[in-house]
């Protein structure tokens, strides 16, 4: 159990024609005893990097590891009783199950009969059956290779437990399972988890806290439904949430005493540019940006089909060409063409459309979100 | 029982009717060209007999150019040196086989296989650790001056050698005392000539995943540990090469023996044979005998060995 602080880290490669990489700058974070911490961004965000430096794989160029209470710079890994589960399972492909799981153990000079009752909990924890021991992991399946490889971080009880997306390799089916799985192991284990991951349905589903980084920086720290609903910039909007959220680049303008947001748009385009009413308390806290560039932000589950409506609000309607229709079983996503900018919406099954057709879409502008075009951030 | 019989017989009767018309047809196909066929047959033969005689003639010449030394050290060893002078090329009666020379042989030989058998082993080991450790730290780590070192170890490949550096070791080893001991020898031999396995095992341990490697030390393993439990028994292959060429390095190395080695009872084999060579009269007999010793370990040992080797060999690649 331990309690892992960032402090200030920055970790620089140096290429191998002398050039140099950031892979993380001024990277703080403090991951509280007993915590699931996801960390999630694009690849080549430092999201890795950061999992080796917590568990001494890497050294960072600047900054403090904090492992319980203690500065863990220049800590080998094997001192700092940490566990780590690996994208391509890393088991050690000349031992057995047994062997595999019972090295670190045997390494600590744990008594023989105490790493056979360990083995055989996490065995039967993870739901394996005990004739495996035997067998080399070359003979299991990739999802049996993954589990073992988590039993093998398990015997060990460590104090905290690293994943460095352990998930990527499985076939989809075994990653929902497992992802249940590892997390059940942490509602049983209460132990401090940091898990990283590029895929943003997993970040979402297991972790109590998000870190969303992005080019060795941090872009937010918050709990997932927190960073879905109120992302700080547009890269969080558009990462967390799939389909990913709709961006619309316009201008605030004011009509009829009221606020609109009025899409960019050219003569051309087959459906005219949008135009929508802000809600009266976005409108106040907009008074000032009137005439602004601004872009607005609405996730695709915020779009109703007008014709499914009782008392649709007019001023936030608009028409949209459907481009392609996605059909996933529970809903069906369509591609909209509005205004010569792909939006996508989330729409019932049953809700039968054609391509090429026509629609008018009523939004929900309580819900937009609206970003600063040029540094990206949310401005309200 | 009869049908069956019947009927195989049936199926040979086909078959040499189709063998027939076969013929038949080839004939027709000769003649169609105006040649005649019977000719033909027995010309194409002749030139395929002639080939294959040709072929035979040559690697039979080849075969006899290897081992007819290796039989006559066997002959040999077992004659005086009049009987060599009468009948040089085969065998003598076997009662008049002189297996004096055999006793004397061993008597001129054996502390120097036991001392080859001190060095090669020891040596082998000693340089193995060294190779080991080397190959390791330069292919997992990234230190700094990792580059020139390597390319350092490198470079001793194209350097001359021993041979060059003769005189300067032979100054060196007298003025630390270190003359007429084997150890001198374990040491002197095992520093030299590992650039080769370095790179080997350099290259093969930066193919393997990485991965393994991290997870053991995640798991407690220090360096010792991870060359242990992880490379050493995934380089299974490899690594008995290398130990077959430190082996077989320090069992033939000549020079440096010869430079530090003054006590007879000190001697190395290549240094004792080539001594055998006689300041007088040379009994062909007992140094063909002592040749014949001399090698026997290697095979024998490498017959029972290699077997273990390959095991080892086999157990890894399939396991991995």
């Amino acid at each position: 159990m331990a309690e892992i602080k960032l402090e200030h880290i920055r970790k620089v490669y140096n290429g191998q024609r002398g050039d140099e990489q950031l892979a993380l700058e001024d990277f703080s974070l403090t991951i509280p005893d007993g915590e699931f911490v996801v960390l999630v961004g694009p690849s080549g965000c430092g999201k890795s990097t950061t999992l080796r430096i917590i568990a001494g794989l890497e050294e960072p160029s600047a900054g403090k590891v904090w492992i319980d209470g203690k500065c863990a710079n220049g800590t080998p890994p094997k001192d700092r009783n940490l566990s780590m589960v690996f994208q391509n399972y890393a088991l050690y492909p000349h031992m057995t199950v047994y062997e595999n799981m019972a090295f670190g153990l045997a390494l600590r000079n744990v008594p023989e009969s105490e790493i056979k009752k360990r083995i055989t909990e996490a065995m039967s924890a993870l739901g394996l059956p005990s004739e495996m021991l035997d067998r080399q992991p070359s003979s299991l399946s990739g999802g049996q290779q993954q589990r073992v490889a988590v039993g093998r971080a398990i015997v060990r009880q460590p104090s905290a437990f690293l994943f460095d997306e352990p998930l990527s390799n499985l076939d989809a089916k075994m990653r929902v399972q497992l992802r249940t799985e590892i997390a059940k192991l942490h509602t049983r284990l209460r132990t401090t988890m940091v898990y990283v991951t590029h895929d943003q349905l997993e970040a979402m589903t297991m972790g109590d806290r998000l870190i969303v980084m992005r080019d060795g920086r941090i872009q937010q720290v918050d709990d997932p439904m927190s960073i879905y609903s109120s992302p700080d910039n547009m890269f969080v909007a558009g990462f967390i949430g799939h389909p990913s959220m709709n961006f619309f680049k316009g201008v605030l303008t004011a009509k009829k005493g009221f606020l609109y947001f009025v899409q960019d748009g050219t003569e051309q385009s087959a459906t005219p540019p949008i135009s929508l009413r802000l809600p009266d308390e976005k409108a106040r806290a907009f008074a000032s940006r009137e005439g602004q560039p601004i872009i607005m932000g609405l996730r695709p589950e915020h779009f109703q089909d007008k014709l499914y409506m009782k008392d649709p609000d007019t001023e936030s309607v608009f028409e949209a060409i459907v481009e392609v229709i996605e059909p996933m079983g529970s809903e069906t996503y369509l591609y909209l063409d509005v205004a010569r900018t792909t939006c996508v919406v989330r729409s019932r099954p049953q809700n039968r459309v054609d391509v090429n057709r026509k629609i008018e879409w009523v939004a929900e502008m309580k819900n937009a979100l609206f970003f600063n075009p040029t540094s990206g951030d949310r401005v309200f | 029982m009869k049908g069956q019989v019947a009927r195989e017989e049936k199926k040979k009767n086909a078959k040499n009717l189709n063998c027939e018309k076969n013929v038949a047809h080839n004939e027709q196909d000769l003649s169609g060209k105006g040649l005649k066929p019977r000719k033909k047959i027995v010309w194409d033969k002749t030139v395929q007999v002639l080939q294959r005689s040709l072929k035979y003639l040559v690697l039979g010449f080849l075969l006899l150019m290897s081992f007819y030394p290796l039989f006559m050290m066997v002959a040999i060893s077992f004659k005086t040196n009049r009987q060599l002078a009468a009948n040089p090329w085969f065998f003598d009666p076997p009662n008049e086989w002189c297996w004096k020379n055999w006793e004397n042989g061993f008597r001129l030989i054996f502390s120097s296989i036991l001392n080859t058998v001190f060095v090669s082993v020891v040596g082998t080991i000693l340089s193995l650790a060294i190779i080991l450790a080397a190959s390791y730290a330069l292919a997992r780590y990234r230190f700094p001056g990792r580059g020139l070192i390597y390319a350092l170890i490198v470079a001793t490949m194209f350097m001359p050698g021993t041979t060059a550096s003769v005189m300067n070791l032979f100054h060196l080893i007298q003025q630390m005392n270190l003359m007429n001991q084997l150890g001198t020898v374990i040491l002197c031999t095992s520093v030299s000539a590992q650039a080769g396995a370095v790179i080997i095992l350099c290259h093969f341990i930066e193919e393997m995943p990485r991965d393994a490697f991290e997870a053991a030390e995640i798991d407690g393993a220090g360096h010792w540990d991870q060359i242990r439990h992880i490379f050493l028994p995934m380089s299974g292959p490899v690594i008995s090469t290398v130990i077959l060429m430190q082996f077989l390095h320090f069992w033939n190395e000549l020079i440096l023996p010869w430079i530090i080695i003054r006590d007879p009872a000190l001697l190395t084999l290549p240094v004792a044979l080539a001594h055998l060579d006689g300041e007088y009269v040379k009994q062909w007999g007992e140094i063909m005998a002592a040749y014949l010793m001399a090698s026997l370990p290697l095979v024998i040992g490498f017959l029972f060995f290699m077997r273990i080797f390959m095991r080892g060999l086999l157990s890894g690649t399939i396991k991995g």
